[in-house]
């Protein structure tokens, strides 16, 4: 299921010019971002369920021509084993990274326990993926692979919503420039968004399309 | 005593009785004498009965332990519904049996669907041994879930082959002075030598072998594969049996690499075994000592 995003438009990086020739420039012609909605269920094992998960996850994206961000919900996962979580979270995001164009896609893992955690922290550092989560308890999180200052950043935008580079300057990240490198690493590991000039939580983003407002 | 030394005989009586020229002849194993059994033991016979009908093309023979209660064991854990697809047992192949005890009667494994129904078998069975018996933490039932899905895949993903796996709480009295569950699992695939040789034989050169491969898999997180998503089933086995002071064993072609807790002097890897095709583990979970306890 998707429904369109109310947020604006998430911007690509390269400044408006085409990125590669022929692939029509980097600035999307789609009306914003979607949202995509996936809940898993019971019992993710073995790698042929967690393919299985996945393809269906990415199926339904297939035609969508914006970007759009995915939220994956594990509060039915009862039980989730390594190649499992292998299949579906790193591979996802994998997957995603690997897109040589748009549209992007992003995904926010929700509903998260503690017995999901070393699965899925395990196949992301494998990979030296991270990606953006929530606790059970909506606490969000970063797992995987990802450096103090990155997670410190993420952690911020996370927790204002939207930000700019300056928004993070001096408290987060001493400098305006290193805020913007950093800030551009999370978006292009997809662990936020860039809207209208501002790096957007993927909750804030979800919340904004959702018309409930950011978190 | 048909257990880890147990096998270890019987893999070397089966070289010797289809090694060299021989004419092919059906092979009979007596196991009437035997008078106690372990999950390994258990496994570990269907996994040797499979191997000597392939070396010879006939279907064993085998006739049945003469002591009640390992002759009671056998059908509790499932062996003869097991046995009858690999040895030649024309009156033994009806046998069924009241409730069981065991956590994992012996089952074979031949798909991610198999994967599916143990884990789901377990579930109860595990939740209640694994709090009560060995006094671990609630978390551990879908931890050890986990760890048994990871491990029977190890068969599906690089045995190219069919396996087994059974699992059983009991009493260690003299080796250890606590209750463990063991769990034994087996296939008589390539073997992890052979799985692992494409991509990292060469590597190794003139030193690839058993125990090169094993470590590699085990101690390294290699795989078949050059996805690097893959080989992590095994290390995540290995940190698990680790946090629970357990130890996990697996023997492949000619050699056997363990994790070894303090409460064992076994060698961290063992080489110049007798070759024996496909991969065979042993996860022993020793109950958890409590303040108080004196182990």
């Amino acid at each position: 299921m998707s429904r369109g995003g109310a947020l604006g438009r998430e911007e690509s990086s390269g400044n408006g010019a085409p990125s590669e020739a022929g692939r029509g420039g980097t600035v999307f012609t789609g009306a914003g971002f979607r949202i995509s909605e996936a809940c898993l269920y019971s019992h993710l094992l073995t790698r042929t369920t967690g393919r299985a998960v996945r393809l269906g996850i990415e199926r339904e994206l297939v035609d969508i021509a914006e970007p759009v961000l995915t939220l994956v919900d594990f509060r039915n996962v009862a039980i989730i084993d390594f190649s499992c979580a292998d299949e579906i979270v790193a591979r996802l995001v994998c997957d995603a990274l690997a897109r040589p164009d748009p549209p992007l896609r992003f995904y926010l893992f929700t509903g998260l326990d503690e017995h999901h955690l070393d699965p899925v922290e395990s196949a992301l550092r494998r990979r030296a993926l991270a990606v953006t989560a929530e606790r059970a308890d909506g606490t969000p999180c970063l797992l995987g692979e990802a450096g103090a200052r990155l997670r410190t950043a993420c952690a911020a935008v996370s927790r204002l919503g939207r930000t700019t580079p300056e928004g993070l300057v001096p408290g987060q990240i001493p400098t305006r420039e290193e805020a913007r490198v950093v800030l551009e690493e999370a978006r292009a590991r997809r662990l936020l968004l860039r809207v209208a000039g501002q790096y957007v939580s993927l909750r804030a983003a979800a919340c904004a399309a959702a018309g409930g407002g950011e978190r | 005593m048909l257990d880890e030394r147990g096998f270890e005989r019987l893999v070397a009586e089966l070289a010797e009785h289809t090694g060299g020229d021989r004419e092919p002849e059906r092979i009979l194993f007596d196991a009437r004498r035997v008078r106690w059994t372990s999950p390994y033991g258990l496994v570990g016979l269907l996994a040797v009965g499979d191997v000597a009908r392939s070396r010879t093309g006939l279907a064993p023979s085998l006739s049945e332990p003469e002591a009640s209660e390992v002759r009671s064991y056998w059908e509790r854990m499932d062996f003869w519904q097991n046995a009858a697809g690999v040895f030649d047992l024309p009156s033994l192949s009806t046998r069924s049996h009241g409730e069981s005890d065991a956590l994992l009667e012996l089952t074979p494994i031949r798909s991610h669907h198999d994967v599916h129904r143990v884990v789901e078998r377990v579930r109860e069975r595990a939740a209640t041994i694994l709090e009560r018996r060995l006094h671990y933490p609630k978390p551990s039932v879908i931890q050890f879930s986990v760890m048994l899905s990871e491990v029977c895949q190890n068969i599906l993903e690089h045995a190219e082959g069919d396996g087994w796996v059974c699992a059983q709480t009991y009493f260690w009295k003299e080796r250890l002075g606590r209750d463990v569950l063991v769990l034994a699992v087996m296939d008589v695939g390539q073997g992890f030598e052979g799985s692992l040789a494409a991509e990292h034989a060469r590597r190794f050169g003139d030193r690839w072998s058993s125990a090169t491969a094993l470590e590699a898999a085990f101690l390294n997180g290699e795989s078949r594969f050059r996805d690097p998503g893959r080989g992590q089933g095994l290390q995540a086995i290995r940190r698990q049996v680790t946090r629970w002071d357990g130890e996990i064993r697996i023997r492949s072609g000619d050699a056997m690499i363990a994790r070894v807790p303090e409460w064992d002097d076994l060698e961290p890897m063992i080489t110049g075994l007798v070759p024996f095709p496909g991969a065979q583990i042993l996860i022993v979970m020793p109950a958890r000592i409590e303040a108080g306890d004196t182990p």
